[in-house]
């Protein structure tokens, strides 16, 4: 098995290279969207991010909300529904009730915007720190798996008070 | 993002993974400005944390995390976790690797409570808390649910005045002692007093060496909680900062703080040491802080190991409803200080698992604790399974057409009977006109005639929240009102049916509210210029009298509302004599339904909402 000093060391070499191969290939036009997609990112988080705890659904408001009022700005949608995702995500991986739905409604939604623009995975998890290996399998594994249904149950708020 | 922009992001990003390897690899590398560890006279402490349990002392019914695995890294393993039988287990097995260690909480491990704890005034929470070992624990905003004096009796013992000896209160050999751990609250004061609720501090020592605890809430508890009143909250930087150097004056080596606030991270498994994209309250207090070492967080029920980099304080917070631990090791040199420190969150798997990744281990259930769960599952389940009343009729949940998602934008027949016990709730004093509540204060329907048990009526209306009144003049309830169809509770996105934009968010209301509305109108009007309902056909109180704009109204509702004007109803907040009525939801609706007997069940309610220019499937 591998030791944590033996797992930080191939984690701080790989670290390396991957940044200066994606930087020696970055045009300053997708270094200004990365820019772009990660301050829209951020506004996401610091708009809504909390919101999750209290009620699911309110966050998916609040990022919807959001999104809505940056219509004409794909690029900036794409960063709002991106977080709007992983923030999501976030809940669902502690098994937070409505949080899967809100993932796949976002998930579907930056799908479009991000294909639109023709911004990759990479470059796209790259505006949200975390582990994108996982991250992105975890996408496209939610893609392949059918749209979970509302029950009575959990198609309402939280109402959790914390 | 231009080139130096770039550098520094990439820059910072390999800075990131240097500081979490640093917290990773503290035992072999130390930390700057504090001397390297002498293993003669170094001591090693454990703390095991938890936060958020939240009386779950069963394992909530979707609890489950995301485990990485290290033979597939791009892999997620989903597994089971969470149940005190199961916690006392990983306790134990942590206990086992290092004797000087100690289980400390971050608070709310009551309140919110499920049916378990909850029945017994979550004494039993309280009881279990202690037999698995837990020695400290700072307040939450949850444990002021019910006032201070109620905590102060779950912390000192006696029976819930009020309650049934043997079935509500004092459930074990009609006593309870009160809890075993010691409650914190360095920054409660009471107001009457104005001393503090709890002791600030609480100090052990291993060895030769001492480690100091300082427990406190967030200073936003009164906004959180009902049972704040006559408490103040100070804030938490000034009183860390006070109680920690105090701790250093002393010569205490090691100073952890637990605190019932928190933030979130973008991580995507468990444990992942990286902290990726940390955010929240936490954070300003973290950087305000000094000689502190660790804070064991809370509040926000996420997960999370941090290190922050400004002051190297590790910072962490293990989930909610015991999920998951937080098994903490310190280094402590005599007379200097903290040598190293490092946390993992360990997941608390349950034996439903199959099989986990390589790394991770199956609890078994710890058989005292499991008896002692299983005699509290046995008494709330007498309790839930008693018939309350009885219904004609069944109760539904109207669903959209074709889904079985909810109809957010319609009455439903379950939602208008709550609305009729939250008025009958409310003292005939008051005079309360009318009740409302939100579509979203509706779990389910009750799908069936005949007897309905306090389960039925827990699953249909299990959040907890108090109720209150609120006077509203006759225009700010027609206001409120045009809420249900003003953005965003009718989504920017029109939601067509038949050409029909069906969106919106109907409050149901109590058969003493009747009213028409118009579809046709259009919905999404800016606020103050909604027109959808038709206000002479307004009509209130029993009598069925038009609405006059300027009288003022009584309205009930629950916290959600009348307190957060929740799910967009802002007018609720304009309201004024806001009152406690201090009737909890669940508790208003089980009375409600206790005058409906056998021999007389509840007939299904009429209808109060009329829309005559609505398609059929509103």
């Amino acid at each position: 098995m591998t030791s944590p000093v033996h797992a930080c060391l191939i984690a701080l070499a790989l670290s390396m290279p991957t940044v200066s191969l994606t930087h020696a290939g970055q045009s300053q036009e997708a270094d200004e969207a990365l820019t772009v997609l990660q301050n829209a990112a951020k506004d996401t988080q610091k708009t809504c991010f909390m919101r999750i705890h209290f009620d699911t659904f309110q966050y998916q408001d609040c990022v919807t909300e959001l999104s809505a009022s940056h219509h004409d700005n794909d690029l900036v949608n794409l960063g709002i529904n991106y977080f709007g995702y992983v923030g999501a995500m976030d809940a669902v991986r502690t098994g937070m009730l409505g949080a899967e739905q809100s993932a796949h409604l976002f998930l579907g939604q930056f799908r479009k915007l991000q294909k639109k623009l023709n911004i990759s995975d990479q470059s796209l998890c790259a505006s949200i720190p975390g582990n994108c290996n996982i991250r992105i399998a975890l996408m496209k594994k939610m893609e392949q798996a059918p749209t979970p249904v509302l029950t009575d149950r959990d198609a309402s708020s939280n109402h959790h008070r914390h | 993002m231009n080139i130096f922009k770039a550098k520094k992001f990439f820059a910072t990003l390999w800075l990131s993974v240097l500081i979490g390897c640093t917290s990773t690899l503290g035992p072999q590398l130390g930390q700057s400005g504090v001397p390297a560890a002498d293993p003669a006279n170094t001591v090693k402490v454990k703390l095991i944390a938890l936060n958020d349990f939240h009386g779950y002392l069963n394992r909530s019914e979707n609890a489950v995390v995301y485990l990485s695995d290290p033979d597939n890294p791009t892999e997620v393993v989903e597994v089971e976790v969470g149940g005190a039988p199961y916690i006392a287990s990983l306790i134990k097995k942590l206990k086992a690797e290092n004797p000087n260690a100690m289980v400390v909480g971050a608070g709310d491990l009551v309140g919110a409570s499920p049916a378990i704890s909850s029945f017994t005034q979550d004494e039993a929470t309280i009881n279990i808390m202690g037999q698995i070992g837990l020695e400290v624990s700072a307040v939450g905003n949850h444990e002021f649910d019910r006032g201070k004096q109620e905590l102060r009796r779950l912390q000192n013992g006696g029976c819930a005045p009020g309650k049934v000896i043997g079935s509500d209160t004092c459930v074990k050999d009609n006593r309870f002692e009160g809890a075993k751990f010691r409650y914190l609250a360095a920054n409660v004061i009471d107001n009457q007093t104005n001393q503090l609720l709890f002791p600030p501090t609480h100090l052990k020592t291993f060895g030769d060496v001492k480690v100091g605890l300082i427990g406190l809430t967030l200073t936003g508890t009164p906004q959180a909680t009902r049972g704040a009143a006559g408490l103040t909250f100070e804030d938490e930087v000034t009183v860390i900062n006070r109680h920690a150097k105090s701790f250093k004056q002393q010569g205490v080596e090691a100073v952890v703080v637990l605190l019932h606030q928190g933030g979130g991270t973008t991580a995507s498994t468990l444990n992942d040491k990286s902290c990726p994209g940390l955010s929240g309250a936490i954070i300003p207090i973290v950087q305000g802080l000094k000689d502190v070492d660790v804070i064991v967080s809370g509040h926000t029920h996420r997960e999370y190991v941090c290190t922050d980099p400004s002051t190297g304080i590790l910072h962490t917070q293990a989930n909610y409803y015991g999920n998951v631990v937080t098994d903490i090791d310190l280094e402590i040199v005599p007379g200097k200080g903290v040598v190293s420190k490092q946390a993992n969150n360990i997941a608390v798997i349950t034996d439903k698992n199959q099989k986990v990744p390589r790394g991770y281990t199956i609890l078994a259930k710890d058989p005292e604790i499991e008896r002692e769960v299983q005699r509290y599952d046995a008494l709330s389940r007498k309790k839930r399974e008693a018939v309350q009343g009885y219904i004609a009729a069944p109760l539904p949940i109207i669903t959209l057409p074709g889904t079985s998602s909810r109809n957010n934008n319609v009455e439903h027949l379950i939602g208008n009977v709550i609305a009729d016990a939250y008025l009958a709730s409310a003292p005939a004093a008051a005079k309360a006109d009318i009740a409302l509540i939100t579509p979203g204060g509706v779990r389910s329907g009750l799908n069936k005639t005949g007897p309905i048990t306090y389960d039925d009526l827990f699953a249909a209306t299990p959040f907890g929240n108090n109720l209150f009144y609120v006077d509203l003049t006759g225009k700010q309830l027609v206001r409120l009102l045009e809420q249900q169809w003003e953005e965003p509770n009718c989504k920017n996105k029109p939601q067509m049916r038949n050409n029909i934009n069906m969106c919106g968010r109907l409050l149901q209301p109590s058969s003493t509210l009747t009213y028409e509305w118009d579809v046709s109108r259009g919905p999404g009007k800016p606020t103050g210029q909604g027109n959808l309902v038709k206000i002479e056909s307004i009509r209130i109180g029993p009598n069925q009298e038009p609405l006059d704009l300027n009288k003022t109204y009584r309205v009930v509702t629950d916290s959600f509302l009348a307190e957060e004007g929740g799910d967009h109803f802002t007018m609720f907040k304009e309201g004024t004599g806001l009152q406690d009525i201090g009737v909890v939801d669940i508790e208003a609706t089980v009375s409600y339904f206790q005058k409906f007997p056998k021999n007389a069940p509840m007939p299904p309610p009429k209808r109060r909402v009329t829309c005559k220019t609505c398609p059929s499937f509103f």
